[in-house]
């Protein structure tokens, strides 16, 4: 895809949100997401950004990892998720699931595991979880099983996009309330403690962005993992600050505030939270007695 | 010349010299030295001088050589970013507002490293408020009389020039609303007649900043950069400066001495979790920084949004060296050895990184006002 064709499946999708909101696997269905994801990569950046910004959820990550392992995306095949048995809404139809770790099928039936919603934290977001003993039955030569490495990189990349959009999201939801809510004569915006927590936030919001943006330009397992770690990092950061600023309207049911730091938190989980990954980039960094090489100009 | 043609050109003319650019000696008076050296050799072999419009004798081409240029020299251990980046910070005001003949005298003397150059803009009640500034230029029959003080003046003691930030409206005129439009620029010659300098002792041992008293000092009316009242415009264009090219350069100095840390640290010093969250900021830094570097090689204008490089690179610096303070505890606390008074003295430097160049409460009351558009502070 050039730049204008991305501008305009970003549109496209866009549209497609706006008239799916309840049901955004149909609208990525009606601007054919897949099609557009097997021809090139990128158009997962358009459609994870757009999740992020306007708190969606979709079963969009299934294909995004279906895709970097080499098999053909599709509604009916669904992934699990590492570390969790979990998936997207679409692990509860599917006719095949299949396990990143070992590029394997779990078959249903027989054996069928046994399926749940997995509310949890974030029970808007569709997750599913598979339950009881299943086995993996691994593909071997039938299907290429690309390194794991670049699998979990591509996923990274997908969550962390739509990680920083969340979290310029939730500034946005602070923001607007800071200077609309008036206390002692003044915009709470007006007083310095405010306005600071406010710069924090997008200092973390730029932080996550320059990530992302460097993880599209430059994929690599490396960069992916930093783009997840730091958006992760970032999007709990903006979290924190925008619940203060928020304050009462943001601890209601009412105000969408609470459906964004749900779905941040579960996001940070997945792949590798921002915990784990700096954990193994520290861990590897104090085995090698040095540093990796630096992100070029 | 591109940055890939650049690259390794440059990677081999640096490996081949590596000895006649490494630093020997210890102390500010031999590092000035030093970088004197680097830039000579670098101008000599052309390397300095890319990046540069020819007018002011460069080679043309792309700001991100320098970048490439201090990015690489820092690296390798060959320079001080805080001493080497003030060229990237006074070099483009003299090519935007000094006449073209002056800019053409004496750029290629701060480029060769014939000169060092300082920037006199700090005063001892004008810290964070810059506009309030009183140091006072009075219109002569020649040109102007400079009466006051500044303050935080760095490398002052070795400077041959000074860009000066001057009153040049009435003295109340510092505390009216308008006050940013009575500053005006000037280039000085520091051994002009009336100018006193005392270098100031701080805490991590290098008399790098100073107090530069003015007394009845005349400079001519062709050292007048831009126009009279405009001096506040040459501030604002100087920052974007200093927060991409020369912040890149201290970026890369981030990373070799995070290098450097995980290399002497002994083991079970560092915790893991911690080593990989300052790898982290470093990185998001980089990564922002270059797209900052982009944007100027784009001929972009760079403004604000600046201030986010700024805050990253400041908070990265000091979550390195409090790891540092965990890792070679023993060695900053205590040691004795050239090494461990370097680490030291890098420590307690960390501690100013939210303190110079408009400091972490600035860097968010602009970012509040200007990127989020936050409104007037009460």
């Amino acid at each position: 895809m050039d730049a204008a064709d991305l501008a305009a499946f970003t549109a496209a999708v866009r549209q497609a949100a706006e008239r799916h909101r309840d049901d955004f696997d149909k609208g990525l269905d009606a601007v054919g997401w897949r099609e557009a994801l097997v021809e090139d990569a990128v158009a997962a950046r358009a459609v994870f950004a757009l999740q992020g910004e306007l708190n969606l959820s979709s079963s969009a990550l299934d294909d995004v990892l279906l895709r970097a392992l080499g098999r053909t995306p599709s509604p009916d095949t669904a992934v699990l998720i590492a570390p969790y048995p979990i998936g997207t809404r679409r692990l509860a139809t599917a006719t095949q699931i299949v396990s990143i770790d070992e590029n394997g099928v779990i078959p249903i039936p027989p054996g069928a595991p046994t399926l749940r919603k997995a509310s949890g934290v974030d029970p808007y977001g569709g997750w599913v979880e598979l339950g009881g003993s299943f086995e993996i039955h691994v593909m071997g030569g039938c299907v290429p099983a690309p390194p794991r490495a670049a699998t979990l990189a591509a996923g990274r990349l997908a969550v962390a996009t739509e990680l920083a959009a969340a979290a310029r999201a939730m500034l946005d939801l602070a923001r607007d309330h800071a200077v609309n809510r008036v206390q002692f004569g003044r915009p709470i915006a007006a007083f310095q403690a405010v306005r600071h927590r406010l710069a924090d936030s997008l200092v973390a919001v730029a932080s996550a962005e320059a990530a992302v943006d460097t993880g599209w330009e430059e994929t690599s397992p490396y960069t992916a993992a930093m783009a997840k770690a730091i958006a992760g990092r970032s999007a709990r950061t903006v979290a924190r600050h925008a619940q203060q600023v928020l304050a009462g309207m943001g601890f209601t049911d009412e105000h969408p505030f609470h459906r964004y730091l749900r779905r941040v938190l579960v996001l940070d989980q997945l792949l590798g939270s921002s915990t784990e990954i700096s954990t193994n980039l520290g861990e590897a960094a104090i085995r090698a007695g040095g540093v990796p090489a630096m992100l070029p100009l | 010349m591109d940055l890939a043609e650049f690259r390794p050109a440059l990677d081999a003319w640096l490996d081949e010299h590596a000895t006649a650019l490494t630093p020997s000696g210890h102390g500010l008076d031999a590092a000035m030295a030093h970088l004197s050296t680097v830039k000579r050799l670098a101008y000599d072999a052309g390397w300095m001088r890319w990046g540069w419009p020819e007018r002011v004798g460069g080679l043309g081409g792309s700001p991100l050589l320098r970048g490439y240029l201090g990015e690489a020299l820092t690296a390798r251990g060959f320079v001080e970013p805080g001493i080497y980046s003030l060229t990237e910070v006074l070099a483009p005001t003299m090519i935007d507002f000094a006449s073209p003949d002056l800019a053409a005298e004496m750029v290629p003397r701060l480029l060769r490293g014939d000169e060092t150059w300082c920037q006199g803009f700090s005063e001892p009640s004008t810290g964070s408020n810059l506009g309030s500034l009183a140091c006072k230029a009075v219109a002569t029959e020649t040109g102007w009389r400079v009466n006051g003080q500044k303050v935080w003046t760095s490398l002052a003691q070795y400077a041959q020039r000074c860009v000066l930030l001057t009153r040049t409206g009435t003295v109340e005129s510092a505390h009216s609303p308008d006050k940013h439009r009575h500053i005006t620029a000037l280039f000085v010659d520091m051994d002009s007649p009336g100018i006193t300098v005392r270098p100031i002792e701080t805490m991590h041992g290098a008399p790098e900043f100073c107090e530069v008293f003015f007394d009845d000092v005349d400079v001519p009316a062709g050292r007048t950069l831009g126009s009279e009242g405009q001096g506040w415009a040459v501030a604002m264009d100087l920052l974007p400066y200093e927060r991409s090219t020369a912040l890149w350069h201290r970026g890369a100095f981030l990373h070799r001495r995070l290098d450097d840390l995980l290399h002497e640290a002994p083991d079970g010093t560092l915790a893991a979790r911690e080593v990989g969250a300052v790898l982290e900021q470093i990185y998001a830094f980089r990564a922002r920084s270059r797209q900052t570097l982009h944007r100027l090689d784009r001929s972009e204008t760079l403004g604000p949004e600046t201030s986010l490089d700024k805050v990253m690179l400041a908070s990265a610096e000091q979550s390195l060296f409090d790891l540092v303070a965990d890792g070679l505890a023993d060695r900053v606390v205590f040691g004795d050895e050239d090494a461990d008074r370097v680490w030291r003295s890098e420590f307690l430097y960390s501690r100013a990184a939210t303190i110079y160049g408009g400091s972490a409460e600035i860097q968010r009351n602009i970012i509040a006002k200007r990127l989020l558009d936050l409104g007037a502070e009460s």
